[in-house]
């Protein structure tokens, strides 16, 4: 220890050296610095950035309009809105204050459209979707939820949904009248199809018909037993038309809605819910999607029927098609082209479902 | 000093009783000490992240899950041959201890089932339990049963229905690693055949695997030992040069080992490398005695007694001794701030192991050499001493001498700055996919792989939202929360896929809705939402819905899948929960707290570790200073004694980054125990400088004494431990084969700064504390 005495003394005499001093208290910031950066410094992360798609995996779509070749809208859950000015190859997302599930829009121009959903909302634009101003519609007190929306010339647009709810407009989405009185069914399609008559599908094979413009309502009778509900409806002219439904329903009309068919005579047919249905005049036949990925084919003597699904790989559900330049755009619970040529589905986003 | 060597040497015959009476005492629990690892060791217990994981473990999901993927090779899982072996392994999982038996998740389980909407609500059912499908219209009814069911498609069958998954969770407290690792991979060898690959994955096989290995480990072990003796007896050339060591070695490894089983503290198979080192520093010290007790001899000549010498070089030797085990200790010490209770147990066995040194090397080697005759003959003529050993000691002596010195004090400091660079890299938490235990071409990191590639992930992280009020989780509002988290997380590419109440009861609802699409979402409010987890579990069995929610409907869980346990991949998902929670003011209702699952736990842990990496580093370099201050009465020698100390860290550092080794639970403490390693020799060498300049030597001829002396010692126990340390590169664990990487380079880059960086910066420098003239002059 006699040397460590020593060692004091010598410290003690060269106590005014300066740089002895700075020297001998380096030691004592490097560890203080330590110290203070152990206790104050807290690491950050780098994180990566993680961009998001337009059209995100767990979106759900549920309405599609196709303008013209290029423009698409499509409308989904969460008050998703997209828009594409490329047939769908690049999406943009649409705002609007609400998050509602909206279920369908429809496009009366490039820039016109009306979009429905959930509680009743509907929500217009004229501005090509770059601002949607809500309006309010004739409500119930027990269920608003809007199902579908078709547009027609000169500002027309009929809606329908639950409770039996029947709207039209007159003047772009900005009024809205109510068409017909409450009942505890759900309709899920309507269409018009001349200038007076207008069919209406729902709830247990419902399909309601009116031959005034919506002023009174008749319920078709059907001469056989429908358990199932409806869920689409669509003509080709004023005449002949497909409506189809769960399970897989298929009915036709050749005279207007009066008189309904059902069943195909020939062809493979599914068991699986049909959610929606179109006229392909360029390939002269009926196009249904529905569940777990399965489309049917129906010829235009309404005879012969084809059945399949898009991907084997990917049982995915859609609620709407629609067609762009011969070929179809499937939205649901994913967003697809197919190609009847080809015979081959697209996702037009990389999406992950389960 | 002298007093306490004098004292030591005299009472020779006690002080050697007293250590063979504690040797023999300490033997019996040291040889029966438990060898094994529990993950639970892992949590640092007062991290909120596993609060939430022990409150909730039992019911969303622990950290001990074994999953089995069956893999139909040809064709799809659904034919009766592929069906009938998933139903065995199932069937065969409750032959295996410890598990629990409601947390078994399988197409042939109960908890898996179909739900069908039914003139009373909706049904459910289990898809093949009790019984499998007997006809082929029967298989494809189960398949389409499956395919509609996106809680099934996607989390238990993979999207091209190649693969179904199985998932097994365990009572932690009943599990024993081993026995659930043969159990479960005697059940999947039983099943695999020509027609059908199971792999196997999870916590319990992993640490299955390191124990598995344990025999491997105690040869290589053993390997390593003789090694080290071998080359030991080469070099010193005589048998207490090779055997007084290895003593010293065996007598500290027994009080430790002994101590901790007397403790309660269990061996983790995963730090034998660093028992390794501690093992190293014993030899090391005993190795610095035995020369310096030669070189005394042979000053003293035949004549004398070898108690002189030894009382010399104990007098001598005891404070470099003594502060290098104290830095040692102390540094370690500090690693017990960390909340990791498996940090905290090895602190203590390596500190009473670095402790017990001093008792094995310091005092019991000069004890045991008081006996010892100076040697007439050496045992063998291959003499390294002038072929190898002092060119290399004079070389030393010749950069200090030169201005070469100036070259190297400039190398290190290009090193220091290279270094300091890259170690900015160093990541913490696992740096590549699959575990940083085994190699990557191991069966279980294969396995892994497979499994992330078929499945959404097999690594879980559960968050939990709710947990204010009763019923909660049944407001839309924290549904909707739920599901907009959901999306948000998903958007990470290495999160497979996400899983809570919030995507059954859109399932539920529109199943109600006869099967309409447009109908899947969540209830309008709270009553329906109610109803529908209501209809669900009616449907269901009581417990169905506890994965999900808990009974009195207060909190939720959200389940991750993560493709990946890298460091980064987790911290991008706790930051981008956080973001979450930042921009989402509604979820101050349905607080979102995290986390648990196996992810949960290692973001508990890499947190733990990042935020107490510069706190720790810090402490050390603190105590080190401290030390250094006390023993040499300056605050120059503090840091003059850093400088090898932070090299080696540095150099350590950035070879861990360059290399893509994480900074991680398993290496934490090998670079605590890094920063007390590193100055050991240049605390021999600096001290025998010291005493030769004061003994009245010139500057040159105290700094070649000591390389020559001090300087030999550091080199023979260098060489020695770096041969050793490098049959762990053949290690089956990765692990450990890293480690002993990382150990070799520390051990280099300390003797290499010890032998010519301090020479020379005490040359160039000439600090007080080393070169003391007043001391000199008296001694003069």
């Amino acid at each position: 220890m006699s040397n460590n005495n020593y060692k004091c003394d010598l410290s003690q005499k060269n106590k005014f050296s300066v740089s002895k001093t700075v020297i001998s208290t380096i030691p004592w910031l490097i560890v203080s610095g330590l110290l203070w950066a152990g206790v104050f410094v807290k690491p950050t992360v780098t994180i990566e950035k993680v961009e998001k798609p337009a059209i995100e995996p767990r979106d759900n779509i549920y309405g599609v309009d196709v303008v013209d070749s290029e423009n698409i809208w499509l409308v989904g859950s969460y008050g998703k809105i997209l828009r594409s000015n490329d047939s769908g190859s690049t999406w943009r997302v649409q705002k609007t204050n609400v998050v509602n599930h909206f279920q369908d829009v429809s496009a009366w121009d490039n820039n016109k459209a009306v979009l429905v959903g959930n509680s009743g909302v509907v929500f217009i634009t004229e501005d090509s979707g770059e601002t949607w101003r809500e309006v309010i519609v004739p409500k119930n007190d027990v269920a608003n939820k809007l199902l579908r929306v078709h547009t027609y010339i000169n500002g027309e647009a009929w809606s329908v949904g639950e409770f039996g709810t029947i709207l039209r407009t007159r003047d772009y989405g900005h009024s809205w009248e109510k068409m017909r009185e409450d009942e505890d069914v759900i309709l899920n399609d309507i269409i018009k199809i001349n200038d007076s008559k207008v069919i209406a599908v729902g709830e247990f094979g419902a399909i309601l018909i009116s031959d005034n413009d919506g002023a009174s309502w008749d319920l078709v009778e059907l001469d056989f037993d429908i358990e199932s509900s409806l869920m689409a409806i669509e003509f080709k002219d004023q005449f002949n038309g497909v409506a189809v439904g769960l399970d897989g329903l298929i009915i036709t009309t050749e005279d207007g809605g009066t008189t309904w068919k059902r069943g195909i005579t020939s062809g493979e047919k599914t068991s699986e819910h049909l959610m929606d249905i179109i006229w392909d005049e360029s390939r002269d036949v009926w196009f249904s999607v529905g569940n777990k990925g399965a489309w049917v084919e129906i010829d235009s003597s309404l005879e012969n029927l084809k059945s399949g699904i898009f991907d084997k790989m990917d049982l995915s559900w859609h609620t709407e098609i629609n067609q762009v330049d011969g070929e179809y755009v499937a939205v649901g619970a994913n967003v697809g082209k197919f190609s009847p040529k080809y015979n081959k589905f697209v996702e037009l986003s990389d999406k992950l479902v389960w | 000093m002298e007093k306490f060597a004098l004292a030591c040497i005299n009472k020779r015959k006690i002080v050697l009783a007293l250590v063979c009476f504690f040797t023999l005492l300490l033997s019996y629990p040291a040889f029966n000490i438990d060898v094994k690892t529990i993950f639970e060791d892992l949590q640092p217990t007062s991290h909120k992240y596993i609060k939430t994981h022990e409150e909730f473990k039992n019911t969303f999901g622990g950290t001990n899950i074994i999953t089995f993927m069956v893999v139909a090779k040809d064709d799809d899982i659904f034919n009766l041959n592929v069906l009938e072996k998933v139903q065995g392994i199932t069937q065969g999982l409750l032959k295996i201890d410890a598990i629990n038996e409601f947390q078994i998740y399988s197409l042939a389980g109960k908890k898996l089932k179909e739900v069908k909407a039914s003139t009373e609500g909706i049904e459910s059912r289990p898809y093949m339990w009790p019984n499998l499908p007997q006809s082929e219209k029967e298989i494809n009814e189960l398949k389409q049963a499956i395919l509609k069911n996106p809680l099934v498609y996607g989390p238990y069958v993979s999207k091209d229905l190649k693969a179904t998954l199985i998932t097994v969770d365990f009572f932690d407290d009943l599990l024993n690693y081993n026995l659930a690792f043969d159990q479960a991979y005697e059940l999947a060898k039983q099943f695999e055949d020509d027609s059908v690959e199971v792999s196997v994955v999870g916590n319990p096989i992993l640490y299955g695997w390191v124990n598995h290995y344990l025999p491997e480990t105690m040869n290589l072990v053993l390997l390593a030992l003789s090694i080290f003796l071998v080359l030991l007896f080469i070099i010193n050339r005589t048998w207490r040069g090779t055997l007084l060591p290895l003593i010293s070695g065996a007598v500290s490894a027994i009080w430790a080992l002994g101590i901790s089983q007397l403790c309660g503290i269990h061996f983790d198979p995963l730090v034998v490398v660093i028992a390794m080192l501690i093992t190293a520093r014993a030899v090391s010290h005993s190795v610095q005695m035995i020369t310096r007790f030669h070189e005394e001899i042979d000053l003293l000549g035949n004549n004398l007694c070898s108690k002189i010498a030894a009382r010399l070089t104990l007098k001598d030797l005891l404070r470099p001794g003594l502060l290098g085990i104290a830095t040692d200790a102390g540094c370690v010490a500090v690693v017990a701030i960390s909340p990791i209770p498996l940090l905290q147990k090895l602190v203590i066995l390596a500190v009473v192991w670095v402790s017990t040194v001093a008792v094995s090397a310091v005092i019991l080697t000069p004890v045991l050499l008081s006996w010892v005759k100076k040697p007439n003959s050496y045992a063998h003529g291959l003499n390294l001493d002038v072929i190898l050993i002092r060119p290399v000691l004079n070389l030393c002596v010749k950069v200090v001498e030169t201005r070469a010195r100036y070259a190297v004090v400039f190398i290190a400091v290009t090193l220091f700055m290279v270094c300091g660079y890259y170690s900015l890299g160093l990541k913490v938490g696992d740096a590549n996919p699959g575990s940083p235990i085994l190699w990557p071409e191991s069966e279980y990191n294969e396995d892994s792989a497979k499994i992330n590639k078929k499945f959404p992930g097999a690594d879980r992280m559960f968050v939990v939202v709710g947990g204010e009020r009763e019923n909660q989780v049944k407001e839309v509002e924290v549904l909707n929360t739920m599901l907009r988290f959901q999306t948000h997380m998903e958007a990470q590419p290495q999160i497979g896929g996400t899983l809570s109440i919030a995507d059954i009861l859109p399932e539920v609802n529109k199943t109600l809705r006869e099967g309409n699409t447009r109908y899947h979402e969540l209830g309008e409010n709270t009553l329906v939402n109610g109803e529908l987890m209501y209809m669900f579990e009616n449907a269901a069995e009581p417990g169905d819905l506890d994965r999900f929610v808990d009974t009195e409907r207060r909190n939720a869980s959200v389940t991750l899948f993560f493709t990946d346990r890298k460091g980064e991949t987790i911290q991008t998902a706790i930051a981008r929960i956080n973001q979450f929670i930042t921009d989402n003011p509604l979820v101050n209702q349905a607080q979102i707290h995290l986390a648990g699952g196996v992810i949960g736990v290692i973001a508990a842990v890499n947190e733990v570790i990042l935020s107490g990496q510069i706190q720790s580093i810090a402490l050390a370099l603190f105590i080190l200073v401290i030390m250094c201050i006390a023993v040499y009465r300056s605050s120059i020698a503090g840091m003059f004694f850093m400088a090898p100390v932070i090299l080696s860290n540095l150099v350590t550092f950035a070879f861990m980054s360059w290399q893509g080794i994480g900074m991680n639970i398993n290496t934490v403490p090998v670079a605590a125990l890094g920063i007390g390693l590193g100055v050991d020799y240049a605390l021999y060498i600096c001290d025998r400088i010291k005493s030769e300049y004061e003994k009245g030597h010139s500057y040159i001829e105290s700094i070649s004494t000591s390389i020559h002396c001090a300087g030999r010692g550091v080199l023979v126990t260098a060489l020695v431990l770096i041969a050793s340390v490098c049959v762990w590169f053949y290690s089956s664990l990765r692990f450990q084969a890293e480690m002993g990487l990382l150990i070799g380079i520390w051990l280099s880059v300390s003797a290499l700064s010890a032998l010519f960086l301090m020479p020379a910066l005490a040359y160039i420098f000439k600090p007080k504390f080393i070169f003391s003239e007043e001391k000199r002059r008296s001694a003069l």
